[in-house]
């Protein structure tokens, strides 16, 4: 999956406006990060790339880089 | 493991009632938290609830729904054996369990057994395993199963509770009526993970912390958490609950359904505990459940802890009058603990959810 629709992923998911973000956006600057969007994006991840991810991963997330980095199948 | 299986357990009555004030999510769009609460609903789903303003305990409920299902399924009092009450939310705490003021208001035998369980959203299939595993005694017949938590005393007072804008638990108490029967099937699996127990719990609550101030918790890894300041201040970590809860759950639905030789589409309805209902969707979609046989009661009533997967259950087929449902439940939470119970009901003993006022007067201060 390319990087735009990672991201388109991602706006969407916040409800942010396209376009919004960056890989270099800072987490904890971002408003719409919070626990509903953090349990959105497990739903997705589990979903859209049949990955799961521990609640210790996603506390060390610091910028969309680091979502964008588990963004990836397995296989 | 705790796989159970039992032949022989009737349903005769479930039953359950709800305070009589109904308060609502603020979702007007000119208030200034509108953008918050928009995703809230969108994503948890609750819009309302159901909730004591007049100190009304889970106890008063149970009392309430044990009368209704008693009188509907005709049994006297007197011939109850067993009367369990889950809750993690006892009248006076620490002390007498809920179990002895019912046994008291409902008249039941000194010869009967009366004990809580404290088990908070899970409660349901643990509560249905003691149940059925007493009913296999020569001389236990008939039990008697209360579901049920409080939610305003987690508040400081009336006015604080009328001024909340958003919340995640409801109240509302069930009362489960088992009997021996033959050729009624029973099957329960139950897991446990205390490893779990710091993702979701009540730090400064009970025993632990009782001697000290202060709003910083340093939990087992070093890592330190500040819950809010509330009463009973709730910590979740909401990434590891998420994954729990439709991942792990998911799994061991499977495993049930697979050790038993049963599809999920062998069941009429699949009752999942109300806390988040993207959480339901996702459980269902995992599991091939179709929506229609899924129900939702969160909208309505909120999180109502133990008594989320009885109440979603008269919620759903309550007004029904024929027939009879294979119902596939799962019941998660705290602990962590969860559960899977398989089981077959007339539909006609699922009474509709109704509304009471009643509280008992007493045990209350009076004077300084």
């Amino acid at each position: 999956m390319e990087l735009k629709d990672k991201l388109a992923i991602l706006e969407d998911m916040m409800e942010l406006e396209a376009g919004s973000l960056a890989p270099e956006t800072s987490l904890e600057d971002l408003e719409e990060w919070d626990s509903l969007s953090a349990l959105s994006f497990v739903v997705m991840l589990g979903d859209e790339f049949q990955r799961k991810i521990s609640g210790q991963e996603i506390r060390r997330f610091e910028t969309v880089q680091d979502m964008l980095n588990v963004m990836e199948r397995d296989d | 493991m705790a796989f159970l299986h039992f032949d022989n357990i009737g349903i005769a009555a479930l039953a359950c009632a709800v305070p009589e004030y109904t308060q609502r999510v603020n979702d007007d769009p000119h208030f200034a938290n509108a953008d918050y609460i928009r995703s809230f609903i969108r994503q948890i789903g609750i819009r309302q609830r159901q909730i004591s303003l007049i100190e009304q305990t889970c106890t008063d409920l149970g009392y309430a729904a044990a009368r209704h299902a008693l009188e509907y399924a005709g049994w006297d009092e007197q011939s109850l054996d067993v009367l369990i009450f889950l809750s993690q939310m006892p009248d006076f705490n620490p002390g007498t369990g809920n179990a002895f003021i019912l046994h008291k208001h409902l008249g039941l035998p000194t010869s009967a057994m009366a004990f809580d369980i404290t088990l908070g959203c899970s409660s349901f299939p643990y509560g249905l395993s003691v149940c059925a595993s007493l009913l296999q005694q020569k001389h236990i017949n008939r039990a008697i199963m209360i579901s049920g938590d409080n939610v305003w005393p987690c508040v400081a007072d009336r006015e604080t509770l009328i001024a909340e804008n958003a919340f995640i638990f409801g109240e509302g108490t069930t009362a489960l009526l088992l009997e021996k029967k033959e050729n009624s099937p029973l099957d329960i699996s139950l897991f446990s993970n205390g490893k779990g127990y710091e993702y979701l719990f009540n730090p400064r609550a009970g025993s632990r912390n009782n001697w000290r101030s202060g709003r910083t918790i340093t939990l087992s890894g070093g890592q330190t958490i500040n819950p809010p300041p509330a009463r009973t201040g709730q910590y979740m970590d909401g990434p590891e609950i998420t994954v729990f809860s439709t991942s792990t759950v998911v799994d061991s639905i499977n495993d049930f359904l697979a050790s038993r030789g049963k599809l999920i589409s062998d069941y009429d309805g699949l009752v999942l505990h109300q806390a988040n209902r993207q959480i339901v969707r996702t459980i269902a979609r995992r599991l091939g459940a179709s929506e229609s046989m899924v129900p939702i009661s969160l909208d309505r009533y909120a999180n109502t802890s133990g008594a989320s997967v009885p109440l979603t259950i008269t919620d759903a087929y309550g007004e029904r009058e024929d027939g009879r449902l294979e119902l596939l439940t799962c019941a998660y939470g705290i602990g962590l603990s969860w559960g899977i119970a398989g089981f077959g009901i007339e539909a006609r003993a699922i009474r509709p959810i109704f509304r009471t006022d009643m509280r008992f007067d007493e045990g209350y201060i009076t004077a300084n």
